[in-house]
């Protein structure tokens, strides 16, 4: 006959296997900021090992590294469209300075989604 | 029947027990690891005028952006207007050119001008070079220019013959609205004959998605960017495989006296299209196909660019004025 203490072991071991399985499928949420220059890459950035702000001059362009996202805060192009671009910071979001040939990518390990149709 | 000893009892209790909770196990790990992404790479550049992001997934699937970005680079020194000695430059001085695959293409869209009524034409290319949205010298030209390059455009005059392409004298070229989505089918076609299990890669607002990134064959989740703010989306298309093909004012443009000038040109007035709507998403088993309409109906509007969509029994997203979102056809597109 099972007793209670066999019971017990069971539900525990059960319990233990759903949350291993649960424990699988929770998205990781940590961001990485991958900056390209002329095709090549120029920068991988852990954003959350951040301590403070970076400023990083690449291909006539000044890109401002923070915790919660990336943006371009100057560039010597003509229309100015990285610049207004504002903060990027969600994963797999991209923006660029094409002139200059400067790609700024947000990549996580959450799947939340695998790319963005601009 | 003889009754089993207490001994025994207690035996077959634990061997249903840990048999059970080792299925539990297995089970558990044989689910996650079907929906454990293969190994990926990811690589983004500038071609076409653009950023292009490929993402491979597979073993070693490094090489394969590579070759991915290389096929966009070397379509760009074949198709682009500005490349001295690519085949639309020759066509645009010459007035002929020979091409197996720009012969397919022309047809193609030779069939979208006729039934969007000239919305979409190939030839608007001297009525967009006045413009010249987007690039150095970018400008509201004069009435009196727009009407004497609008002489020059009608898809009609464009010929194709076997692998011949011809214009009319005075006749400009431009693939522009086309290009990426072309890109994006040759692309298609050298990842079914590569070893990559599955891959996304996106030219621009023109993506296609190929195969599988897990044993679990999880559809591909495409986002679809807010016209009117770059970093929020509108939804997500889900494709298992395919092209997505995106047009909106607000990819190119300069705004002056308020007034916004976008790259969507209409072929008839020569000026930017007042449409009704301001993103069109065109998903189809095309790129070519889908990056035509997506134009073609922005142009055309809601309605007449539905009835197109339909025409072409292709899935659509359209986003009009008052940011409502209306999908027409099958398209799988969870809204945010």
């Amino acid at each position: 006959m099972i007793k209670k203490g066999d019971i017990l072991i069971i539900s525990f071991l059960c319990i233990f296997c759903a949350l291993l399985f649960a424990f699988s499928f929770i998205p990781q949420k940590s961001l990485q900021a991958k900056i390209y220059y002329n095709g090549e890459v120029f920068k991988e950035i852990e954003l959350s090992s951040l301590t403070e702000d970076i400023f990083l001059e690449v291909g006539g362009c000044t890109v401002k590294i923070e915790k919660d996202g990336v943006s371009f805060v100057f560039s010597t192009c003509k229309d100015q469209l990285c610049v207004k671009h504002g903060k990027l910071s969600k994963n797999s979001h991209t923006m660029a300075c094409v002139p200059n040939k400067v790609v700024v990518c947000i990549i996580g390990s959450d799947n939340e989604n695998d790319i963005v149709a601009y | 029947m003889k009754k089993l000893s207490e001994k025994t009892k207690k035996y077959l209790s634990a061997v249903i027990s840990i048999f059970l909770v080792a299925a539990l196990i297995s089970g558990s790990l044989i689910y996650s690891q079907r929906k454990k992404d293969f190994s990926h790479y990811e690589k983004s550049a500038i071609a076409m005028g653009t950023v292009i992001t490929a993402k491979t997934y597979g073993e070693n699937t490094a090489p394969t952006n590579e070759a991915v970005i290389k096929i966009i680079q070397q379509l760009e020194d074949e198709i682009s207007w500005r490349e001295a000695g690519s085949k639309i430059e020759k066509l645009n001085s010459q007035g002929v050119v020979f091409s197996n695959d720009l012969s397919e293409l022309f047809k193609i869209c030779g069939e979208i001008s006729e039934k969007s009524e000239g919305a979409f034409d190939l030839s608007v290319g001297a009525v967009s070079r006045l413009w010249d949205i987007g690039g150095d010298n970018q400008r509201i030209p004069s009435e009196k220019e727009i009407k004497k390059a609008l002489e020059t455009v009608d898809y009609k005059k464009i010929a194709v013959s076997g692998t011949e392409i011809s214009t009319e004298k005075g006749q400009f070229i431009d693939l522009g609205a086309v290009g990426k989505g072309f890109a994006c089918s040759l692309i298609y076609q050298y990842l079914s004959e590569s070893s990559v299990e599955g891959a996304v890669v996106s030219v621009g607002g023109s993506i296609v998605a190929f195969g599988n990134r897990n044993k679990a064959e999880d559809k591909w989740r495409i986002a679809v960017r807010h016209p009117r703010n770059e970093n929020a989306i509108i939804g997500t298309i889900l494709l298992s495989e395919g092209f997505v093909s995106t047009s909106g004012d607000y990819e190119k443009y300069f705004e002056e006296n308020g007034v916004r000038y976008h790259h969507l040109l209409d072929a008839k007035t020569g000026y930017p299209a007042e449409s009704d709507l301001i993103s069109v998403t065109i998903v189809c088993n095309n790129g070519l196909l889908s990056d035509a309409l997506s134009t073609a109906c922005f142009v055309l509007g809601s309605e007449k660019g539905k009835a197109l969509a339909e025409e072409y029994g292709v899935g659509a997203i359209f986003v009009d004025k008052e940011e409502k979102i209306t999908t027409i056809g099958e398209v799988d597109f969870q809204k945010n």
